[in-house]
């Protein structure tokens, strides 16, 4: 338990008064790759938001716990410093901020100094290059005019860059076609291979999952875990679908 | 063959016209002077001081402009209006001792009935005085006073009105407040003692049935320290030829962590003047809820305000107006946040048709010690037809950086596909632009009690309808 | 002495208390109107002409062209001074009035219907010598043509072409104070197209105005891109009536509000025609105890079916004193018409800030990385060039002294 990089105990939240989650518990450790999965509505999206605290919900009961900090009352910019980090369905447009700028100024931030110019230049573009990212992109502005998949792939360029040590993955494969799915799979992959880090990944279709090493699965229905298990667990689910888990 | 009108048939419910005769009904001379303001004071038997206000009320009228703003009141000739007008019976606690006609008026319009059925007491005024005044025994019991504001002036309580009246509305604020503050009579005054809950609503009713008068009622409501209250008010009116006036006054005073919902469906006649001024001032924690539908009167001047100068209070706005043929109807709300976190919502809705102009109007004004404090505004209009017109003029004064003010403004039109959707499920085109409104203006109209809300519906569907 | 005109008049009045139906422009004239024009430079390419015009040639083109665009203020009972122009503007009849007491030309800026190019043509104006300089243009895009006018007001009389920066040109240097103004009427025939780029980098002590009017034909465009950065006092008016079906009118407005400083705007945009199309962006930082007053009007007259008017206005805050004061009408008398408007003040959206706070952005981070963004995706509007550099160095060096 103490060697825990995320620790939910007892989680309650929810919207506008509407509690969403029941009681929700959760252990993740450094290296792990959890998978969260559950019907449309279960509150998964929910749980990704509470966890990086999101404003928009109440938290009701229960503590986070990150490397055995309580960071439950913190904002979001602080739990990111500390190495957290959240991909978003929908992420937002600023135009007149490049992805280039953009992520410069996180690590910025992040590592208190600024960057180093020719390692970091490097590192852009071959990030750039595995998710097949156009190296023009890096001087476009954030997300504006970008296509569903090309905020996605953004999304997870941002990831490889920043290097956090735990990263929530919400629904970051829905809406892709077949070769995006892919390349967001291998950029997954590629964050797996390069950091110790932990994964929470929220998605309701097994596909990303296929090349990706799983270690714990999860089902979540109307905002309680209700089956935990290893990577077959995904299989089978693909195959079966929720059925069995809604009463 | 005759000319059949449908507006004004439709409209009966309300605009039914009971003659008073001259036996049962006194009545000044039109027109307003110091004499008549004298007379008046004397009438009512004003304390020393209320005379003098009155006077000085009259000077500061003389002495004010008319707004250069709003909709154009040339039509308002104050020598053709009579400022006082009542029964010569008085005021009773039981519907059988109102004089037969008046009560007719009221059964007309369903008073008595929603008393028996839904409210905790009910103050009915008819043109100039309250005709008829009652409060449940229960909610008398809790202390809570509910009392024409005559009464009020020399009673138990004479000390709390001298020391409320007129102080959130000061009779210099605009020409009409002082009118009002010269010539006001009846109304209603209710004080909710420290934490009394008073579930079900108090409700007053004010019908000018008097032709060529004016109605001044002043409605003075203190909720204190942890109370909370409903007050809905109802207004109407029959139509005349002639310009009816009402300048009332509303000032609620919402005490530490208090509550107060102040609900009014105005359905004044189409002949009406409306120049009225509601005002609330919420202390720390307080809470003030406007629910407001504007359905008649010939032109409107109306912002009900929200002064929230305790820290952490909050104001609500919820709006809905209607302008038809020969209205013209000038709405909204002012909000000031002066204590700490304070936060305010206006939400409105405008509607205009058949000619009618209808102007959303509002001021969110966050003054430099309002630190954190929240405002949005948010409001919509949907125009029926092009002969009608419908502006937005929302200002916003922001004297602190950290605030936080949203605003979003909409004008459009019944959708094509909306109605021909409804059209396809067998509903008839008419009945689905009535529908369709109604949903427009259904935020306003699912704040209020049950049968508030289908009276709303009604009206909604009787403009649709008519003209 | 000083003079008082009123300015920036809210086409319908409301409460006088908040002191935002109209403006004051102060002029010091001490004895007498000291009043100079505005150095123009300009290389005009072929098809694009300028000549100085007299009032009378001026009328009958504007009667040639059946220009009747009355300011119209809804009130009844009352008619306030800025009817009296015939071809509105933002700011109203006063600045017709104070260029007409000065012997100030007009200068004729003719597009022809052949010029048809997205090359920038520059016009730079600084002041001269005397405390008050101003300038009078017509910009006239005959139908089917294109062109891009940028305009830039700077304290010295660089070439807006040359290479400024690298030159050592000190855009900074000339008259610390004083007043600049412009006055300008834009006619678009039909089908034509035309960019107006408008950068202001005064020094701090100008007042500066900028009124201008505009009538747009069938099936043209007109596309406004605006920075003010630099004088300390701004008035800034515009109306533009889109009189022909299906005419576009897009703005892009930035602004830094600093210390001490005051910015008063009034955009209208007037439909008749059918099927035209509106959208007005405003964006602007206030610091310390700048003042603001923006009012931004969608003005939706009879007959104009289908229109479509957007308006947003995003202001965020940087100072306790701060006074910012927003009035966005719209004003409607046709049905079928989509007609929005919407403002953030203060903060950033929910969202945004969320969003930002993901990525290790504190809130005060984030409201300043987005005044930066936003008045770059602003600038970067503007053609490459150096006036887009000056402009860029000078968002810079501002946001560096904040």
């Amino acid at each position: 338990m103490a060697d825990s990089l995320i620790s939910i105990k007892g989680l309650s939240a929810g919207v506008d008064g509407e509690t969403i989650l029941h009681g929700i518990n959760l252990n993740i450790k450094r290296g792990e790759t959890h998978v969260l999965m559950g019907p449309n509505g279960a509150g998964k999206s929910t749980l990704g938001n509470v966890l990086m605290g999101n404003p928009v919900y109440e938290l009701e009961e229960g503590s986070i716990l990150f490397d055995g900090e309580d960071i439950t009352h913190e904002s979001a910019d602080k739990r990111a410093l500390r190495g957290m980090f959240l991909s978003f369905q929908n992420p937002l447009e600023v135009p007149g901020l490049t992805v280039d700028a953009f992520i410069r100024n996180a690590l910025r931030v992040k590592n208190g100094k600024p960057v180093k110019f020719m390692q970091y230049n490097r590192e852009l573009t071959e990030t750039m290059k595995i998710l097949g990212i156009d190296p023009s992109y890096a001087d476009r502005d954030l997300n504006v005019g970008f296509s569903g998949g090309e905020k996605k792939k953004a999304e997870i360029l941002q990831l490889l860059m920043l290097k956090p040590s735990f990263a929530i993955l919400d629904e970051t494969d829905s809406g892709l076609d077949v070769d995006a799915v892919k390349t967001v799979s291998l950029g997954i992959k590629e964050y797996q291979k390069r950091e110790d880090g932990a994964l929470l990944i929220i998605t309701h279709n097994a596909k990303i999952l296929e090349s990706l090493k799983v270690d714990y699965t999860h089902i979540l229905v109307k905002g309680k875990i209700v089956a935990s298990g290893d990577a077959s667990l995904v299989e089978k689910i693909s195959k079966e679908g929720f059925e069995e888990y809604i009463a | 063959m005759a000319d059949i009108d449908f507006e004004s048939m439709e409209r009966e419910a309300y605009d039914f016209v009971d003659e008073e005769s001259e036996e049962n009904f006194y009545r000044f001379k039109e027109g307003l002077t110091e004499e008549i303001v004298l007379k008046l004071s004397e009438e009512k038997h004003d304390p020393e001081w209320m005379r003098e206000f009155r006077l000085k009320s009259l000077k500061i009228y003389e002495e004010l402009e008319v707004p250069d703003w709003g909709p154009s009141i040339e039509g308002l000739d104050m020598d053709n209006i009579a400022s006082y007008v009542r029964s010569k019976s008085n005021m009773v606690d039981s519907w059988d001792d109102v004089p037969e006609d008046i009560k007719n008026t009221f059964e007309k319009l369903g008073i008595p009935q929603a008393e028996r059925e839904s409210l905790a007491g009910v103050g009915a005024q008819y043109d100039s005085e309250l005709v008829y005044h009652n409060v449940r025994e229960d909610v008398a019991k809790s202390g809570v006073v509910y009392t024409d504001m005559e009464s009020a002036l020399t009673g138990e309580y004479a000390d709390m009105v001298k020391e409320h009246f007129m102080k959130l509305v000061p009779p210099t604020d605009h020409k009409f407040a002082a009118l009002h503050g010269a010539v006001w009579s009846g109304g209603s005054f209710v004080y909710v003692p420290k934490g009394v809950h008073v579930d079900i609503p108090l409700q007053s009713y004010f019908r000018l049935n008097a032709k060529g008068a004016g109605q001044y009622e002043h409605t003075l409501i203190i909720v204190d320290e942890g109370a909370d209250l409903h007050f809905i008010e109802g207004c109407s009116a029959p139509k005349y030829n002639v310009a009816n006036l009402h300048a009332g006054c509303v000032e609620l005073y919402v005490r530490k962590n208090a509550k107060l919902r102040y609900s009014t469906i105005e359905n004044w006649s189409k002949n009406m003047y409306n120049l009225n001024t509601k005002r609330a001032i919420c202390e720390e924690g307080g809470i003030i809820e406007w629910i407001s539908g504007s359905f008649g009167s010939h032109e409107s001047y109306l912002y009900p305000t929200s002064v929230l100068k305790g820290d952490n209070s909050h104001a609500e706005f919820t709006g809905v107006t209607f302008a038809g043929k020969g209205q013209n109807l000038d709405t909204g709300a002012k909000m000031i946040h002066i204590g700490k976190n304070t936060s305010s919502f206006i939400d409105t809705k405008s509607i205009c048709k058949s000619g009618g102009v209808s102007t959303y109007r509002s001021s969110v004004y966050i003054a430099k010690s309002a630190e954190g404090s929240k405002a949005s505004v948010n409001c919509g209009s949907l125009m029926l037809d092009s002969i009608s017109r419908s502006d937005t003029i929302p200002a916003v004064d922001i004297r602190t950086d950290k605030a936080d003010v949203g605003h979003e403004a909409k004008i459009g039109r019944i959708s094509d596909e909306a109605v021909f959707y409804l059209m396809s499920r067998g509903i008839s085109e008419s009945e689905a632009r009535a529908l369709i409104v109604s949903g427009f203006a259904n935020p306003v109209s699912k704040e209020l009690p049950l049968e508030y809300a289908a009276e709303m519906n009604n009206l909604i569907k009787l403009e649709m309808e008519g003209g | 002495m000083t003079r008082e005109l009123a300015v920036n008049h809210l086409p319908v009045l409301t409460w006088n208390k908040l002191n935002i139906n109209r403006a004051k422009l102060q002029i010091e004239t001490g004895d007498g109107l000291n009043t100079g024009r505005l150095n123009r430079i300009a290389v005009y390419p072929e098809g694009i002409s300028a000549r100085t015009v007299k009032s009378d040639e001026l009328d009958r083109l504007i009667n040639e062209l059946d220009i009747n665009n009355p300011s119209e203020l809804v009130v009844a009972g009352k008619i306030p001074m800025y009817n009296e122009q015939r071809f509105a503007t933002g700011m109203g009849a006063e600045i017709d009035k104070l260029l007409d007491e000065t012997d100030i030309d007009t200068e004729l800026i003719v597009i022809d219907g052949s010029y048809r190019s997205e090359e920038p043509v520059y016009i730079g104006l600084t002041p001269g010598e005397e405390d008050i300089s101003l300038y009078k243009s017509v910009i006239h895009a005959k139908k089917g043509s294109k062109a891009s006018l940028v305009v830039g007001f700077e304290s010295s009389s660089c070439n807006p072409e040359c290479t400024g920066i690298k030159e050592g040109c000190d855009p900074t240097a000339g008259r610390e104070s004083g007043l600049a103004g412009a006055s300008t009427r834009i006619i678009i025939e039909e089908g034509a197209e035309l960019t107006v780029y408008r950068v202001q980098l005064l020094n701090k002590g100008y007042t500066f105005f900028d009124d201008i009017g505009a009538v747009s034909d069938k099936n043209s465009s007109l596309n406004i891109v605006k920075l003010n950065l630099g004088a300390g006092r701004v008035f800034d008016g515009l109306n533009e009536l889109q009189r022909g079906t299906e005419s576009a009118f897009n703005v892009d407005y930035g602004f830094l509000g600093l210390e001490g400083s005051l910015t008063d705007i009034n955009y209208n945009d007037v439909f008749t025609g059918k099927r035209t199309n509106g959208v007005m962006r405003f964006f602007g930082a206030l610091f310390e105890d700048a003042q603001k007053v923006f009012r931004g009007t969608l003005d939706f007259r009879a007959g104009s079916v289908k229109a479509v008017g957007d308006e947003q206005e995003d202001i965020l805050l940087f100072g306790e004193d701060v006074v910012n004061k927003t009035i966005p009408l719209i004003l409607c008398e046709e049905e079928d018409v989509d007609g929005r408007h919407a403002a953030t003040i203060g903060r950033l959206s929910e969202d945004m800030l969320f969003y930002m706070q993901t990525r290790g952005i504190s809130e005060e981070d984030a409201k300043r990385l987005m005044v930066k963004s936003s008045l770059k995706s602003i600038s970067r509007k503007l053609p490459k060039g150096t006036l887009r550099d000056r402009t860029e160095l000078r968002i810079k060096e501002l946001l560096q002294e904040n």
